[in-house]
């Protein structure tokens, strides 16, 4: 048949008719996700940041799909509506049999949750939930990335600080200074940023 | 051993959990235990099905509907202790508790007399055309839901009609009934204290008036869980069966609400965490009191879980229209609270 919707028995990642909705309050992770889904070929995706009004808009998008990201406190507000709404189709969480256990794992793990419309065949939604976790854990990773550059930019700064403590109170030329610290750190078992900070902090007290 | 991963959410009942941690009751019974912090009760489940954490700070009611597959697939969990019982209490909105005092000076000396006035209050609403009234609770399948419901009884209230009940996280409580969205709700402490100290509302009633000493929070595990069958296990219970005799002491009271209102376990002033820990409930800003009624029972009794706790959440399930009777199900149910770990750990 040359109908546009895919038949649903097709394989489960040709199927991009589902709707989908993204709730996450980080608006660069959502896009992030979003763009995934699209190249994915999913092109019904709703991406939504606050919770505001969510039962009323879960209601006018009557998604297939609905992802949300576990730091979002209200999520349990999603399950009550789910448990009494006459409103939307009754989605459930993704544990819809045992061999979903590994998918869901990983889902967890990466800090996002799936509940899919009641009745929907969970392999149709596999593929995108394997996106889904991909890329919030690309995102966690390039997070975590930001986090230490940021604490690297600031132990060098700090390092630079106790550098001309010391070159100033010993009368001692740069290289020295370093390499005084650099000794300590080793001695004392400790990253070259504490050492700074214990020499800053000393000279405030001393001076 | 390695450390065994506990989530909690943060409310004052945690505290015989974080003492057991936080004042050395796990490291003397040799359990060392990692606390984890959550946001939501869903993903607490979802970790301890998942095995990211091996116990969890929980809603008994969700212990019991989780092991039963009510509204997802069925996953059996044991909860091997009880954490709490006959907390929480109902705050109404500052809105609604004028609107009930100008019908009657007297509406909020006690609860049932609240719950009639709120009766009449929606009665005027009606015939006003005004819309119902929204109340918050924590989760579907929480004792706050079934204290709610019980509250609403008693002023023989239209639970369809005139009250629609949503989950409102507690930390957004105070929020949501400031603007407008929510005219009360039903949370653990310290979240009500917290909305009668900023002057969002005033407390109703108290738990412990309506339920008595019903059980609220249990440790929850995955029935597959080797902790029901190990020593470490039985340590974990014991070290917070004697972390709760503990905390108990009106000595230790100081401390322990120091250490519960850090950032890493509630995150709340230690005044209002004191409050708790003795007893007591301000319920508006004249600064009326009232005394939690808490059961005076050794901790061992305390904690112990029972067929009866089991029954007594399977019955608010039931006519709360989450489940039908049926009494294979009751019996699964009565499995979740088994006392079988229990009477072995403080037999040692």
């Amino acid at each position: 048949m040359l109908g546009l919707r895919c038949d649903w028995g097709a394989d489960p990642a040709m199927d991009v008719s589902l709707k989908i909705l993204l709730v996450d309050h980080s608006p660069v992770r959502a896009a992030i996700i979003e763009e995934g889904l699209r190249q994915g070929g999913f092109l019904q995706v709703v991406t939504i940041h606050t919770t505001e009004m969510l039962l009323a808009r879960i209601h006018d998008i009557d998604p297939d799909v609905i992802l949300i990201d576990l730091a979002n406190p209200r999520r349990d507000e999603l399950e009550q509506m789910f448990q009494v709404s006459r409103l939307v189709r009754r989605p459930i969480t993704m544990f819809v049999d045992e061999s979903d256990h590994e998918q869901t794992r990983a889902a967890i793990e990466a800090g996002v949750s799936a509940y899919i419309v009641n009745g929907l065949h969970s392999d149709r939604v596999k593929h995108i939930v394997d996106m889904c976790v991909t890329r919030f854990n690309a995102f966690g990773r390039l997070e975590a990335e930001l986090a230490r550059a940021r604490d690297e930019l600031a132990g060098r700064r700090l390092i630079d600080r106790a550098k001309a403590i010391l070159m100033k109170s010993r009368g001692i030329d740069e290289e020295n200074a370093y390499k005084l610290m650099r000794n300590a750190a080793m001695n004392q078992k400790k990253k070259m940023a504490d050492i700074a900070r214990a020499i800053i902090s000393a000279s405030e007290v001393l001076l | 051993m390695t450390a065994l991963r506990i989530g909690f959410l943060p409310l004052s009942d945690v505290a015989p959990l974080a003492a057991a941690v936080d004042f050395g009751f796990a490291t003397a019974e040799g359990v060392s235990i990692e606390l984890h912090k959550d946001v939501s009760w869903a993903n607490l489940r979802d970790r301890l099905l998942v095995g990211q954490l091996d116990a969890a700070h929980m809603l008994g009611a969700l212990a019991i509907s989780t092991s039963l597959g009510i509204g997802q697939r069925r996953f059996p969990l044991r909860a091997p202790m009880l954490l709490s019982r006959g907390g929480n209490a109902i705050t109404l909105g500052s809105r609604v508790a004028e609107e009930l005092l100008a019908i009657d000076p007297q509406a909020l000396a006690d609860w049932r007399t609240t719950a009639r006035t709120l009766a009449r209050a929606l009665a005027v609403r009606r015939a006003q055309g005004k819309p119902r009234m929204v109340f918050g609770t924590v989760f579907p399948f929480s004792i706050h839901t079934y204290l709610l419901r019980r509250f609403f009884a008693a002023g023989k209230i239209d639970l369809d009609g005139d009250i629609e009940i949503v989950v409102t996280p507690p930390p957004y409580t105070v929020e949501q009934t400031n603007r407008g969205l929510i005219d009360g709700f039903c949370v653990g402490s310290p979240w009500s204290s917290l909305a009668v100290e900023s002057g969002t509302g005033v407390i109703a009633a108290l738990g412990s008036e309506i339920l008595g000493d019903a059980p609220d929070k249990a440790l929850a595990v995955s029935a597959a869980s080797p902790l029901l069958e190990t020593r470490d296990g039985e340590a974990l219970i014991r070290a917070i069966v004697k972390a709760s005799a503990w905390a108990s002491q009106p000595a230790n009271r100081d401390e322990l609400a120091f250490a519960l209102a850090r950032s890493g376990r509630i995150g709340c002033s230690v005044e209002m965490v004191r409050r708790t820990l003795d007893g007591e409930a301000i319920l508006d800003q004249a600064g009326r009191r009232r005394a939690l009624q808490r059961p005076a029972i050794d901790p061992v009794d305390y904690h112990r879980p029972r067929a009866e706790s089991a029954d007594w959440l399977f019955d608010e399930m039931i006519a709360a229209g989450q489940v039908k009777d049926n009494p294979q199900l009751r019996q699964e149910a009565r499995a979740v609270f088994a006392a079988g770990i229990y009477e072995r750990a403080v037999a040692n």
